[in-house]
């Protein structure tokens, strides 16, 4: 008994011991995904609508307009270009294709008001500029819908008169297949 | 497979030239016997016919067949007489013009046409649901003591009151009688509408207009135009009153118990007003819009859509869908692309009438 007991408490410290000196695996550095790296690509329009802010705010009707199948909407692609060659993915130019009515700027650059998402929870801009340096805001396009599980995209323009808005249009778009 | 085919064939070309009914139908007077002389109105507004500057030709099928195998050269007594506007009639006195007695001659089926077929109105027909009747006796004839015709009766149409004087009631304040009125010489109608509010008296002033047809058999009839003939104006009639005599009264015909006979107005349906839609409430020069008109106005076909502004051509098309409703998007932004500051545009919308929808200035979002 007294043998059993002695090589049990040998046991135990065999086995702390072992324990103890085992070395712990972290990991290397991953940094967060940015909204560059999600929404970057070429886009092809799914539906657009259109909805009237005034109508919405007040509760009236016509709220509501399905764009999709007027104009050859059908045939809208957006292409937001990216330059990951320093390794790091950052938003370059970006051009739309088609016969699409332009609602927006159609060339240019691209840029976004922040990489990741906001912390008030409001949607983050896509920011459409004129020049490399990005410089001269064209317009702003509201990211509404980030590619997940489902890889849809959805920006959203909206117009404003003095600060409120009175319009806006939602492009619903999935992923240009070759 | 190839009947397939030949049916998608005549299944799109039956809608392709699918003909368009004919607006309205109704006869002059609105009672009459198959020997009588009776014109037909049609108003064909709405056909391919409408606005024709071409002569408008009857061609009818039922009772029987009078311009047969002319249908690329209508006869000439075939024609019809223009009115007014897309109003056309055709005069004539059933038994003569097709050719068969009285006891054959219930209804009339047919089409109106230009002389060499190229155009044509949808039939009236049974099928159509508009069906020319002769209208029938057999109620007037029978125990009734007044019938009136047609019985979807407006006030701006022809209308015809028929009174059995075998069977009206008079002298209900000492011994009631019934067919008294069928001894008299001459019958007059006394009536007003309204309740009373507008009345034509039956008097020696008023003889020649009050006075009755005899079609024999104790049976006399009236025919006029409503509101022609109680001079209503704007007034709607919502009903006719009357009692029936001889001109000085010394005899008379009333409902039973001695009532005023009383007709009702037919239920009109409600007329839903047309409502003009633009989308969205403000708009600039870089969207697109959407003007819809729901509701619209019988006869109206098409709706066109003209829009100014300053420094381009201006931007025309027409809207698609029904008289139900016409819609049409805008695409502002193409159109003003190479403008660089417009502060208004201005919209014209007409319809097929040429009337005026819209006209009006819309200011812009800068």
């Amino acid at each position: 008994m007294k043998k059993l007991l002695q090589r049990l408490l040998l046991l135990a410290i065999v086995l702390l011991v072992a324990y103890g000196c085992e070395e712990q695996e972290d990991g290397s550095y991953v940094p967060p995904i940015t909204r560059y790296e999600l929404i970057h690509g070429t886009w092809k329009l799914q539906t657009i609508k259109m909805t009237d802010e005034l109508a919405k705010a007040n509760n009236t009707k016509p709220v509501e307009m399905n764009l999709t199948k007027e104009f050859n909407f059908t045939s809208f692609v957006i292409a937001l270009n990216v330059d990951s060659s320093s390794g790091e993915i950052k938003p370059t130019t970006f051009e739309v294709t088609g016969n699409a009515p332009a609602l927006f700027a159609t060339s240019g650059y691209w840029d976004m008001d922040t990489p990741f998402a906001r912390s008030d929870g409001m949607p983050s801009k896509v920011k459409l500029f004129a020049d490399e340096a990005k410089t001269q805001l064209l317009d702003e396009l509201e990211l509404i819908t980030v590619p997940g599980k489902d890889v849809v995209l959805e920006l959203r323009l909206v117009r404003y008169s003095e600060g409120n808005p009175y319009l806006s249009y939602v492009y619903r778009l999935r992923p240009k297949t070759k | 497979m190839k009947r397939i085919i030949l049916y998608i064939i005549l299944i799109i070309g039956s809608a392709l030239y699918a003909q368009k009914p004919i607006a309205e139908i109704w006869t002059q007077p609105a009672f009459f016997r198959p020997t009588d002389t009776v014109a037909f109105y049609f108003d064909l507004t709405g056909t391919d016919l409408e606005g024709t500057t071409e002569d408008v030709y009857m061609w009818t099928w039922f009772p029987t067949e009078p311009d047969a195998g002319n249908w690329n050269n209508s006869s000439e007594f075939a024609k019809l007489t223009h009115v007014e506007g897309n109003i056309w009639k055709f005069v004539l006195v059933p038994t003569e013009y097709y050719g068969v007695p009285a006891d054959q001659i219930t209804a009339f089926y047919g089409l109106l046409k230009n002389k060499n077929g190229t155009k044509q109105t949808d039939a009236f027909a049974p099928d159509k649901g508009n069906t020319i009747f002769v209208p029938s006796d057999a109620t007037i004839k029978g125990s009734a003591r007044i019938d009136y015709f047609p019985k979807q009766w407006k006030a701006d149409r022809p209308f015809s009151i028929l009174v059995n004087t075998n069977n009206t009631w008079s002298d209900c304040e000492s011994s009631a009688q019934q067919g008294k009125l069928a001894s008299a010489t001459n019958v007059h109608i006394h009536s007003g509408v309204n309740n009373w509010a507008i009345v034509v008296e039956n008097n020696p002033t008023n003889a020649a207009k009050t006075a009755l047809t005899d079609l024999g058999g104790g049976i006399w009839r009236i025919d006029f135009v409503p509101k022609e003939y109680f001079n209503t104006g704007d007034t709607k009639i919502k009903s006719i009153h009357a009692v029936f005599a001889n001109l000085d009264w010394s005899l008379m015909g009333k409902d039973a118990n001695c009532a005023d006979f009383y007709i009702a107005a037919p239920e009109e349906p409600e007329v839903i007003p047309p409502v003009f839609t633009i989308f969205p409430q403000k708009f600039s020069k870089k969207d697109i819009i959407y003007l819809s008109r729901e509701n619209n106005e019988p006869g109206i076909t098409s709706l066109t859509y003209r829009i100014s502004a300053e420094g381009v051509s201006d931007l025309t098309g027409n809207f698609k869908g029904t008289n139900a409703k016409f819609e049409v998007f805008i695409d502002l932004a193409t159109w003003l692309k190479s403008v660089a500051t417009v502060s208004k545009i201005h919209l014209v919308v007409k319809d097929n009438k040429n009337n005026v929808i819209v006209d009006s200035d819309i200011n812009l979002v800068q």
